[in-house]
């Protein structure tokens, strides 16, 4: 079971983008039913979301934040919006290598006033220019 | 054969290792050597060895010999030159690469002339282990070339098409403690004994070539990760 904020909901237009392009993100959060929030989470004010690149493997960890953006929560704990993360053009594609791998996580927060804030993280996938429809996996292709 | 291209900046990279190698070389087979000869020799004097005296000087005479052969041999050659029809290369693109060799002497001219070389990428991460920074590396992908030519003039003229695959290796990638490089070694040593290659650094795009390009159906939606309170 997830421990994410379970009010929250996301959809991306794809899970796949190529660099030079952006991820295009829409969340939205079902209002509190009256005591659930309060309970469960502490007073929720905005649903933040980023996009992170990482590397996993036997060296030591490279990471950096691609974008962050976040959507305000209003007080009857509801919200909506569309968001974009742009990847730059320069950025390191997802990659399955031999010694490193490459990995782009997009980070769906709840921020809360009290207590730790529940997320979730939704794997996404960097692909090269012009490889929008030429990948199902990081890099490299497979025959 | 007029080469028209315009010089990558790999070209200085392979300069410079060469006069690495050729320093290494020189260390390796001949400074060391002379210098063993010269305390022979100085040693059989002071000892009145013979023996001591006459091996001291074939030792010497030898590695000075070979040191006045090498650096007469490295200086008759101009460092190699590499031009790229495109810079930097996409994912599966096919690249001509001309390697130009030229002598300062004029060489006898030769017609279909093949020198091996290799196309190489290689996976690079540092890492801590106790108070030590580690390197490790290993070559993900490794393809013989052949760059084929000719000798005109004062001149070896060749020329390969190298294809970057796309489905071994990555992009070139240079963070912090992980890296990917892609290298061309073209072995020259059939024009010069004292070991004259041309080594270069590629940097490879994250573009994929048009011609890799396929249609693949989508993967079903990625399962979010769970990261709880305690994870956070």
């Amino acid at each position: 079971m997830l421990s994410g904020d379970p009010q929250v909901s996301y959809t991306f237009a794809s899970y796949f983008a190529e660099v030079g392009s952006s991820f295009f993100c829409s969340v939205s959060r079902a209002p509190d039913d009256g005591q659930t929030n309060e309970k469960s989470i502490g007073k929720a004010r905005a649903i933040r979301v980023t996009l992170d690149m990482a590397t996993e493997g036997r060296g030591t960890r490279d990471s950096q934040e691609i974008g962050t953006a976040e959507v305000p929560i209003d007080r009857f704990g509801k919200a909506s919006g569309d968001l974009e993360f742009p990847v730059p053009a320069d950025a390191p594609i997802s990659y399955d290598g031999q010694l490193i791998r490459v990995r782009y996580t997009m980070t769906i927060r709840t921020d809360t006033q009290l207590g730790i804030d529940p997320k979730f993280a939704v794997p996404v996938v960097v692909v090269p220019k012009n490889g929008a429809n030429s990948y199902d996996a990081p890099h490299p292709l497979r025959r | 054969m007029a080469v028209e291209r315009y010089l990558s900046p790999v070209a200085s990279t392979a300069a410079h290792s060469e006069i690495d190698e050729a320093g290494g070389k020189l260390v390796g087979y001949a400074v060391l050597p002379a210098g063993i000869g010269t305390f022979l020799l100085v040693g059989g004097i002071a000892a009145g060895s013979a023996v001591l005296l006459v091996s001291g000087a074939l030792i010497t005479i030898l590695a000075v010999g070979f040191i006045l052969y090498y650096v007469q041999d490295h200086r008759a050659w101009h460092p190699s030159e590499l031009y790229f029809d495109k810079w930097p290369v996409a994912l599966g693109a096919t690249v001509q690469v001309t390697v130009v060799r030229a002598s300062k002497t004029s060489l006898p001219e030769r017609d279909a002339v093949s020198v091996p070389g290799e196309l190489i990428c290689t996976e690079e991460v540092t890492y801590r282990q106790g108070t030590d920074t580690r390197t490790d590396r290993r070559q993900v992908y490794g393809g013989p070339i052949q760059v084929t030519g000719a000798v005109h003039s004062n001149a070896f003229v060749g020329q390969v098409g190298l294809k970057i695959p796309v489905d071994f290796g990555g992009p070139s990638l240079d963070l912090r403690n992980n890296k990917i490089y892609w290298e061309l070694e073209i072995d020259l040593s059939e024009f010069s004994k004292t070991g004259h290659n041309a080594d270069a650094i590629i940097t490879v795009e994250p573009v994929l070539d048009r011609s890799e390009a396929r249609y693949v159906d989508a993967p079903p939606p990625p399962e979010p990760q769970d990261f709880g309170p305690d994870n956070a």
